[in-house]
This record gives C-alpha cells, sequence and structure tokens, in this order.
C-alpha cells in the first residue's frame, strides 16, 4: 500500500513511567498482554503473539456480556524496543483491516512517550484512487460535525 | 464494542480522495451554493464540477435540489461524523489501553 492512498488515522499518545524495553515486552509477551489489553470491562483471555517481522498474533477478548470478540494480525515492523506496526481485524469484519503503530520514545530514566496510531486502510474501490491524501479527513470531519 | 457501516466509511474516503471535492465540501460547510457558484473558484468547466457533485452526491456527502433553472447544493454530514465518530472510538480505545498499561506497569514495579 502506498502511503497516497486514502485512509482514516486516530492517534493517541501518553507518558508512561516505564523504559521503552518494558513497555515493548509488556506489548509483545502474552503473559503480559493478558494482564493489560482490554478496554473498560472487556478481559484478554487468550493471547498467542510471535512478534517478528512477518509473525502473527491472535487475541480473544471476552466482552463484559460474555461474548468473545478475537483480533488477528501480522507484524510488520518490530524494531525492539522502539517500533512495532502490525495489522489489525476484528475476526467479525475479516475484510475490513487496519494498521497500528506503536512508537515508543525514552524521554528520561524510567520515562518514555508511546504514541499509537490506528489507521484504517481498504482495498478494492478505494484503492483505486491515487494522490493527494494528505489532509485529515478526521479534521474536516470534525470541523464539518461543530459547524453544524 | 467497534461498530461502524463498511461501505458508508468507503464511499466518503473515495469521494474525498479529490483535492477539488475536498475544496467543494469545504466551501459547502458553509452553506448551500448554487452550482455554478461551486464552479467559480476551480478552473474547470462546468461539466467537469458536475462529474465531482456527482461523485459526492453518490456517497451521500452532497444533496442536490432543482429550483427552476437554478441548481442548489448543501452539505449532508452524516457520512464525515460517521468518520468522525469512528476516530474518536480508536482515539478513546487507546487512550484506556495506555492508562491500563501504565497501571498494570506501576503495580508490577511496586510487587517485583
Amino acid at each position: 500500500m502506498s502511503p497516497s492512498h486514502p485512509s482514516v488515522t486516530a492517534s493517541y499518545e501518553e507518558l508512561v513511567d516505564a523504559s521503552p524495553e518494558e513497555i515493548f515486552e509488556a506489548w509483545t509477551r502474552p503473559e503480559e498482554l493478558k494482564s493489560w489489553f482490554g478496554p473498560g470491562g472487556f478481559q484478554t483471555i487468550e493471547a498467542a503473539v510471535r512478534a517478528e517481522p512477518g509473525g502473527t498474533y491472535r487475541l480473544v477478548l471476552r466482552a463484559p456480556d460474555g461474548n468473545l470478540l478475537t483480533i488477528t494480525g501480522t507484524f510488520r515492523e518490530v524494531v525492539r524496543p522502539s517500533r512495532l506496526v502490525y495489522t489489525w481485524v476484528w475476526a467479525h469484519a475479516p475484510d475490513d483491516e487496519m494498521v497500528v503503530t506503536v512508537e515508543l520514545r525514552p524521554i528520561g530514566p524510567l520515562r518514555t512517550n508511546v504514541r499509537v496510531t490506528h489507521e484504517q486502510i481498504s482495498d478494492g474501490e478505494i484503492a483505486r484512487y491515487e494522490g493527494g491524501w494528505r489532509e485529515g479527513l478526521a479534521r474536516l470531519g470534525a470541523l464539518l460535525e461543530r459547524d453544524r | 464494542m467497534i461498530e461502524y457501516r463498511h461501505g458508508t466509511l468507503d464511499r466518503t474516503f473515495a469521494a474525498l480522495a479529490h483535492p477539488t471535492r475536498r475544496a467543494i465540501v469545504r466551501r459547502l460547510s458553509a452553506g448551500p451554493l448554487t452550482v455554478t457558484e461551486v464552479a467559480a473558484p476551480h478552473r474547470i468547466s462546468l461539466a467537469a464540477v458536475s462529474k465531482h457533485l456527482d461523485v459526492l452526491e453518490k456517497a451521500g456527502l452532497v444533496r442536490r435540489t432543482r429550483e427552476g433553472r437554478i441548481q442548489r447544493c448543501s452539505l449532508r454530514a452524516e457520512p464525515l461524523a460517521e468518520t468522525a465518530r469512528w476516530v474518536e472510538q480508536y482515539r478513546s480505545f487507546w487512550e484506556q489501553q495506555l492508562g491500563a498499561l501504565s497501571r498494570y506497569l506501576a503495580h508490577r514495579r511496586r510487587h517485583s
């Protein structure tokens, strides 16, 4: 996929009191992932991770209502301890591939800037459109929403 | 947890993947315009602008209404709102996740 393909991106950045190494391990070791991964009320009950370029992962999350949701993907970049790029596909929406980029930047002893970028990518119809997609669709959407 | 209609997003992205169409959407966000007014700042023919409007209309971003000989274009913001919602959902997801990661690492340090 070339960067000129349209995409929409959600990103979030936070300072975490830990070293990049600790965070990298927590992000790539199954037992550690099960200890923290899963949004409010969701619990990661299964984790299989092979963190190497081309390696795959599979996470099973239990929702508060008991439903199980599965996330799978493939690692595209694994640069210990500073960078991870992996695809993200919900098992219930297999045609909808997303890409997550994790960037870890040390800013002091035991303090790391963590930046996560979650990108919606798509093939088919969208991929045929080339060029010019550098403006933030998200910002445009938010602006239009605000103007209503 | 994460719900949205994939088809709508696809069409929205595709429709907005052109600088002229993004410029049209931006101008229409200030209020409805006639087709001639939409075309005015662009160095392209009325027919070309009309084609861009077709794409935006099919994506549900623009509505065209005819009043006599005048065609008026207005913005429909629903598909864009859906895109903004997608972004907000994943942003909020990662906000929660990084909070949970921080708590986990702090807890582990205290107990190591």
